[in-house]
């Protein structure tokens, strides 16, 4: 026991001893830096093959449409997820005066969270995907997060604050509650699917292989996945990578700056606004779209008025370091966190920015939005993190920080490397935006081919490889800086004995106020209790009570954009031509999706001259109605292909598939040789087609046994024997390859609004 | 007739109207109530994060050296 822990037994009477469980934090905070690393390196080397293409090797595994997803998913739920866990386990114990609520719990958290991190690190690259970005993991990996979240995590994090020791809630506590309860909804509502391999595999008892037993399809389709996944995308933004941190930047700057917060009642307007203004702000991610008009308006009203409490917290953030400003030169961790607001100010600035439609119809399917992520990424959540573990890993380890000067050096390395990064991609960004929308005299489009707009990115992408190499290079020196300290740790972690008194079980807030009043009815004395706001400081410390405001804060945004939008079909008007996948088209379009085509080639025209003359017509809500998932995606390096069906033959994709740049001279597309010689997985058809049908896609007799499957070896062999009709390779040789079914998926896109709509028996016999 | 024929023949019109009413409401009785909270309170709750370790860093307990501005 350390001697500041002593005091008499007098003292003691009627306190409670507990300890801290430090532990959990460390491992969180090894997890952290250590995944960070892997994120970042991934990060590199995907930005390198956009430089370089030729890097992916022609190696599927290390293609940049399945390594994307693991980076964004690495970077978001591995490094800044294991961050917050970190931040959350100390500082909750310590406001709390408890120890957590359970270690088992903490311990089933900690390796369920990273069992998720290695799944997902497996999956992704072999293609297992949901095709929806930020929520790419299949289903069982899904369940496992709902548990690991919700059981573990929020149940032993409620428990802590229900048997804390410190009445009043601190500021932070609420915003790791929005966190808990927000990403909870967020997950569950998006991951609302048929697992199809699961489902084919009970129906039949016919195993179609481990991929295909990992398998689902969203319930909703087109329009609808779009508007839920979007509520998900923007709000995972907003709930994990925002409310978590701000907690921590409450928890975390007064410890570093020995000072409090600012303004205390700032902090609490901070949160209140955000928790009932974000989750609106989902809908600007589709200016333009097929979503309906009100709903866009709606995301980009909201995202506006997100502006001010967003920088309300951001001042509250550095102002806490008044009168200590001098520090900042000397102290590396407030260096992190004084760049780290200061990119919650600039990426929160940026991003109501962005959510205004004449901007957005310049910066949407650009690198703009990729400058912007990252922003916030690497400078708001990043060197929050870093700040943090630098001010944590000495009290961790109980020894000085093994090099002062070293973390400083990855401050400097790391803040260039950024701006490096950052503006190097802006750059890319607005370059594209405005050569895709640049017409010459005549009314043409200045650059119609869409490879000119990509080449003259290049020189960007290579500042950023090395804006990402010398961020990375940073992350190492922490690394090794941390294993430093750690080395010198002592032979065992001395545990400080705290004591504080439990919370009286029957405390009722504070003394009810008294009305002034003096001739007043029995109503205005009531009105003048309420007017003092006593009542919003019991809230403070109703752990169970507050958690239900926040939930039906949160849902009053949610319910009003989502439910129209399912409700009232006139939003998605549907078109008699458009017709379901035929059953080679649904695996093809399958492949499309585990390869991550959607990471580089929207499948959305926006209504812009620009983008009809160079495209097509604009993109209709009836025309995604089977699309399951939406594949609108959200940045355009490759070309938009919501109309490729019948631009090009088959020869010209099974050459490009091959080698883009045969081609397409200076494409940055990789190759994808494997598809020209990987099988097309025939017996899984039918589970395909079985699991649409039960989600009310009208397959009609494909359902029946073995139909599905016939129905997609005849066109397989149609498309093959036109293929080699072209000059391609001999039928035999291509009719059950994956490129065949992915060939047939890319000449059905965007065909059927121009078809006649089909004609029932009826109107035929008539 | 279905559900969604029902709410398709509503009028909703008003009901971002009614959402925003609502969080205007509960945002107005929020600010009064937090700027109606009296200065030593949210004091002694801005200090909580200081008040509650053993710096091994420093050897002490954490020091307060500020206020909280309200």
């Amino acid at each position: 026991m350390s001697e500041h822990a002593v005091q008499t037994e007098a003292s003691r009477e009627g306190l409670e001893s507990f300890v801290y469980d430090d532990s959990i934090v460390r491992m969180f905070s090894w997890a952290t830096i250590i995944w960070g690393v892997v994120a970042l390196l991934v990060g590199v080397i995907i930005a390198l093959q956009l430089a370089f293409p030729a890097a992916g090797l022609g190696i599927e595994f290390l293609s940049f449409g399945r390594l994307r997803p693991l980076h964004t998913n690495a970077a978001i739920f591995a490094f800044a997820g294991n961050a917050v866990f970190a931040g959350i386990y100390y500082s909750t114990q310590r406001l709390c005066k408890a120890r957590m609520f359970s270690d088992l719990l903490s311990r089933l958290h900690f390796w369920g969270w990273q069992l998720i991190i290695l799944s997902a690190a497996i999956t992704l690259p072999l293609g297992i995907t949901q095709g929806k970005e930020y929520a790419e993991l299949e289903w069982p990996i899904d369940l496992a997060i709902a548990v690991v979240w919700l059981v573990f995590f929020g149940g032993n994090f409620l428990g802590t604050l229900i048997k804390r020791r410190e009445r009043h809630l601190y500021v932070a506590l609420w915003f790791y509650i929005a966190t808990i309860v927000t990403v909870t909804v967020l997950h569950v509502f998006n991951n609302i699917w048929v697992p199809a391999g699961l489902v084919h595999l009970i129906k039949t008892g016919e195993f179609a292989g481990p991929t295909f037993l990992m398998k689902s399809y969203p319930v909703y389709a087109g329009v609808q996945d779009a508007l839920m996944q979007w509520w998900y995308g923007h709000n995972a933004v907003a709930f994990f990578l925002t409310t978590p941190f701000l907690g921590m930047m409450y928890y975390f700057m007064p410890k570093a700056a020995e000072r409090p917060v600012f303004s205390y009642k700032l902090s609490i307007i901070h949160f209140w606004s955000l928790v009932f203004l974000y989750i609106w702000a989902g809908p600007h991610h589709l200016h333009y779209t097929a979503l309906p008009e009100w709903a866009t308006t709606v995301g980009m009203v909201f995202s506006v008025m997100l502006w001010m409490p967003s920088w309300g917290g951001m001042i509250n953030g550095l102002l806490t370091l008044r009168g200590a400003w001098d520090r900042v030169a000397r102290d590396p961790v407030l260096k992190f966190f004084v760049v780290g607001v200061t990119f919650y100010g600039m990426s929160t600035f940026e991003g109501p920015l962005l959510s205004i439609k004449v901007v957005n119809s310049l910066s949407h399917y650009t690198d703009w939005t990729i400058a912007h992520v990252h922003s916030g990424v690497l400078g708001w959540n990043g060197f929050m993190t870093f700040g943090m573990l630098y001010w944590l890993m000495p009290r961790l380890f109980q020894n000085k920080l093994w090099s002062t000067k070293l973390a400083t050096m990855h401050f400097w390395i790391g803040t260039i490397g950024m701006v490096l990064y950052i503006l190097s991609i802006y750059t890319a960004g607005i370059t594209q935006g405005l050569m895709w929308r640049a017409w010459d005299e005549t009314g043409r489009l200045a650059y119609p081919d869409f490879i000119e707009t990509v080449t003259v990115l290049i020189p960007m992408y290579w500042i950023r490889v090395i804006g990402g190499l010398m961020y990375l290079t940073g992350a190492i020196l922490a690394l090794y800086n941390f294993y430093m300290t750690w080395r010198g740790r002592p032979d065992k972690y001395e545990e400080t004995v705290h004591y504080a008194a439990p919370l009286a079980a029957n405390y009722d807030g504070d003394p009810p106020a008294k009305s002034r009043l003096t001739a007043n009815a029995g109503f205005g004395h009531k009105g003048d209790k309420f007017l003092q706001g006593n009542w919003h400081r019991n809230w403070e410390r109703k752990p169970v009570r507050f958690t239900i405001y926040v939930l039906v804060a949160v849902s009053v945004g949610s319910l009003v954009e989502i439910l129209p939008m399912f409700m009232i079909s006139s939003n998605v008007p549907t078109i008699s031509s458009v017709q379901p996948y035929t059953p080679l088209e649904l695996a093809g379009r399958d492949i499309y999706i585990a390869e991550g085509c959607y990471n580089c080639h929207s499948q959305m025209i926006r209504p812009f001259y620009w983008e009809t003359k160079r495209y097509g017509d604009y993109s209709k809500p009836g025309e995604f109605i089977y699309d399951r998932p939406f594949q609108w995606g959200s940045r355009r390096i490759g070309p938009d292909l919501a109309r490729e069906g019948g631009r090009k033959s088959h020869l010209w994709h099974y050459e490009h598939f091959k080698n883009p740049a045969d081609t397409s001279p200076g494409s940055i597309m990789p190759r994808y040789p494997w598809l020209l010689s990987k099988d097309i997985n025939f017996p899984a058809i039918q589970g395909r087609v079985d699991a649409n049908a039960m989600l009310g896609v009208p397959y009609g007799d494909l359902v029946l046994e073995g139909a599905a499957v016939e129905a997609a070896q005849f066109q397989a062999q149609t498309i093959a024997m036109e293929l080699e009709e072209q000059g391609g390779p001999a039928m035999d040789e291509t009719w059950d390859k994956q490129v065949i079914a992915v060939i047939a998926y890319l000449q059905r896109l965007g065909i059927d609004l121009y078809k006649d709509a089909p004609v029932s028996e009826e109107e035929a016999s008539e | 007739m279905k559900f969604t024929d029902i709410v398709s023949n509503m009028n909703l019109d008003v009901y971002p109207i009614i959402a925003l009413i609502l969080f205007l409401a509960a945002f107005s009785l929020i600010m009064w109530g937090v700027l109606r909270t009296p200065r030593s309170v949210t004091d002694q709750q801005a200090h909580l994060p200081l008040e509650d370790d053993f710096d091994f860093a420093k050897g002490t307990t954490q020091e307060n050296k500020g206020v909280s501005h309200g």
